[in-house]
């Protein structure tokens, strides 16, 4: 590559501007990264940067606030609950939405563009405003004229539950993601797969699919995150008057919060804690996000 | 324990039946609500003895939004069995809405329960003639917070009538003192001490009870007389001069949890800004960390001053009331009977970090923990034995006026002075719904 047809994202002047949006953003987890090592009460005396100046974060440093929120009663359980929600909330949504997208980037139905546009549409309405509908929705079902369309499947309360809310509340982002991945992948091979006559299934599962596997990863790893990380349709479709219902984020809060929010400083500890699945999760799928894959597969 | 998709409960109480041994052992209870850290564990703790006996696990999970989740709970349809719900209103609600099991049908001795806890309070909890809510804590607001070192040393004594009170205000203001600590700043709920005030006068004067109760459910006016002179006494507290630290000023810009803080800073002279302050048992948490030590022996309390002549001792205050969803089951009841018995506020009175009070009339005072909490506990068993305690009005009244008018006249009186009398309780007597 020659100096002139350096790309704009290539300039040094844009990789300082990068490098300073980074550290921006970096600066607080640092500093609450620091700051989880400290005692209580150090924590509300001084600020951490001020102690690190005058040396006594080195004279304070303790695991405190670690061993006291690790050997919190039933946290093991709530990383159990967390993954046992996580793990299939991430693997059903992404299924049902890897056929979708295949249907809609590559098959002609009639309808297809408004069902398309229906799914994007429904991005947009709140999941807080869909909970309470949804809730009574699994514990009734619907009746229409007499006729029962959904049964009164009573799942309130149970990962079933949770399992389908964040599929529904995943599936359209999912569908949209992986549709525009497919768009992306070469036409040539997936029309030379029909001229061969594979069926729409062949060139799914034989093409398309391991084709895309950096999209379903990319994916994967933010519905994961999002699920990993969510408090709220946890703590509504899993009656958390439970102890053993807990998921981590409610558990830490639990912890955390004490009568008047006095254990604040638990907070710091239970987030790095709480981050340590995610960051395994993020670190085991990055290396599915270069997408080399598709390079050599015209040649073939 | 409703549910559970294993149909595990059903198996064991089935094999429990058919062995013919204890069927409670190791079945589970659920109770939620709002408390949360040492408040939680220490209600969870008042299980300890009654699990060890019965086999019933029961297991309290707390919230700090327990107010929304209760709501979706039952929408959901999978509620926990028992809810203790920080209001009686809660309750209420909840039985309006066909949600909860009546006591009756708990097996609960309704009789046994109303001699324990008064006919008043049952009937908070109760819908259409049927009880639904057991009482469980209670909070006191009819006290005057004092420092017996301050009163000792200067020769005064506890007044117990409102003319002595306002005698020994009237000698502190000559002794270039002033006798109260009076704030009532709080946000967007601002007034609600003085409508506090108020129900304490109200509950004293007139026919006591009994016009507090017409005054509630507005079978009286906002403008009667009972109402008015209660008014003019409250404004004689607020606009006598001297009688509040920092005057009229103080009393509307002072927020509540800061307002007794003149108590607890001596000045050149060695004496405290105010003498007395009357506010609910909770304050001690708002008070400086040294303060707190004290509660109970270097700052304590004193009851409302009695009023009008003939009246019981009275108390005012809210509380805690919990509701049962789960209907059948043999766990619940036991523990619904546990939750209503002496033994359970006892267990409970015991602990050592117990700071709640139980209004049970039939178990022994002594066993509380902290002076503090028997004195305040003996003031509400007191009043609840004559059937004289009684909600906080302004809570109770339609929220138009219990959370609006009735605030908002308040601030306007304390800064208009007492000729706004008149058109403060007009105004809130307009506003009624």
């Amino acid at each position: 590559m020659t100096r002139n047809n350096q790309r704009w994202y290539d300039k040094p002047i844009t990789k300082l501007i990068l490098v300073a949006i980074a550290l921006t953003w970096i600066f607080p987890i640092f500093g609450f990264l620091l700051s989880s090592f400290r005692p209580p009460e150090a924590i509300k005396r001084t600020s951490w940067w001020e102690a690190i100046y005058t040396g006594e974060y080195w004279r304070e440093l303790t695991l405190q606030n670690y061993s006291e929120v690790f050997f919190a009663e039933n946290l093991d359980r709530s990383f159990y609950n967390s993954l046992a929600i996580t793990i299939p909330s991430t693997i059903i949504p992404i299924t049902i939405a890897a056929f979708a997208a295949y249907a809609f980037a590559f098959m002609e139905f009639k309808g297809k563009n408004f069902l398309f546009m229906m799914i994007v549409a429904s991005m947009i309405i709140p999941l807080q405003m869909s909970l309470i509908p949804l809730v009574q929705l699994f514990k009734s079902g619907i009746e229409f004229g007499g006729i029962t369309l959904i049964p009164a499947l009573d799942i309130n309360g149970t990962f079933v539950a949770t399992w389908f809310a964040h599929t529904g509340f995943g599936l359209p982002l999912a569908t949209f993601l992986l549709r525009d991945f497919m768009m992306g992948l070469p036409k040539s091979v997936i029309e030379s797969a029909k001229i061969d006559g594979a069926s729409n299934m062949t060139t799914f599962l034989k093409l398309v699919a391991p084709l895309s596997i950096s999209g379903i990863a990319a994916f994967a790893t933010f519905q994961f995150l999002w699920v990993y990380n969510d408090f709220l349709v946890a703590n509504v479709f899993l009656g958390v008057y439970k102890p053993e219902n807990l998921v981590v984020t409610s558990h830490m809060s639990q912890i955390v919060v004490g009568l008047f929010g006095e254990a604040w400083h638990l907070r710091l500890s239970g987030a790095v804690i709480s981050m340590i699945v995610p960051l395994i999760v993020f670190f085991s799928l990055q290396r599915f996000f270069i997408r080399g894959l598709i390079g050599g597969a015209v040649k073939g | 324990m409703k549910k559970s998709i294993f149909g595990l409960l059903v198996i064991l109480s089935m094999i429990a039946v058919a062995c013919g041994g204890s069927s409670l052992e190791g079945e589970e209870v659920f109770i939620t609500g709002a408390l949360v850290g040492n408040d939680a564990a220490g209600f969870q703790e008042n299980f300890d003895s009654f699990t060890e006996e019965t086999g019933i696990i029961v297991s309290f999970q707390g919230s700090d939004n327990f107010e929304q989740e209760i709501q979706i709970q039952m929408e959901s349809g999978d509620t926990p069995d028992i809810a203790l719900f920080p209001q009686p209103g809660g309750v209420v609600d909840a039985a309006q809405r066909g949600y909860l099991v009546a006591l009756e049908d708990l097996g609960v001795d309704l009789d046994d329960y109303k001699a324990n806890f008064s006919e008043y309070i049952v009937g908070l909890g109760t819908v259409d003639g049927v009880a639904y809510g057991g009482a469980h804590a209670f909070n006191l607001k009819s006290i005057v917070w004092y420092q017996p070192a301050e009163f000792e040393a200067r020769g005064y004594s506890v007044p117990e009538t409102w003319d002595e009170m306002i005698a020994l205000a009237d000698q502190i203001v000559s002794e270039g003192m002033n006798p109260f600590c009076f704030g009532m700043y709080s946000n967007g709920a601002s007034g609600w001490l003085a409508t506090d005030w108020m129900e304490d006068i109200m509950l004293r004067t007139g026919e006591g009870t009994v016009t507090y109760d017409k005054w509630v459910s507005h079978e009286i006016p906002f403008n009667d007389p009972v109402v008015k002179n209660a008014a003019t006494l409250l404004s004689q507290i607020m606009h006598t001069d001297g009688y509040v630290v920092g005057g009229t000023d103080a009393i509307v810009s002072t927020y509540f949890g800061n307002a007794q803080d003149p108590m607890f800073e001596k000045d050149a002279n060695g004496n405290p800004g105010c003498f007395m302050h009357r506010q609910a048992s909770f304050i001690t948490s708002f008070w400086p960390e040294a303060a707190q030590a004290g509660a109970g022996t270097e700052t304590t309390v004193f009851p409302f001053p009695a009023m009008d002549d003939g009246l019981p001792k009275a108390a005012l205050g809210g509380g805690d009331m919990f509701a049962v969803f789960t209907e059948g089951d043999e766990a619940v009841n036991a523990v619904v009977e546990y939750m209503l018995s002496d033994n359970f506020f006892a267990a409970a009175a015991q602990r050592p970090d117990n700071s709640r009070i139980y209004g049970h009339v039939q178990f022994d005072s002594s066993l509380y923990s902290k002076d503090i909490t028997r004195v305040l506990a003996d003031a509400i068993t007191g009043a609840l034995a004559e059937n004289a305690f009684r909600f906080d009005a302004s809570d109770l009244m339609p929220p138009e006026v219990g959370a609006g008018s009735f605030w908002k006249e308040m601030m306007n009186l304390a800064v208009e002075g007492p000729g706004y009398v008149d058109t403060a309780l007009d105004n809130i007597e307009k506003s009624w719904p």
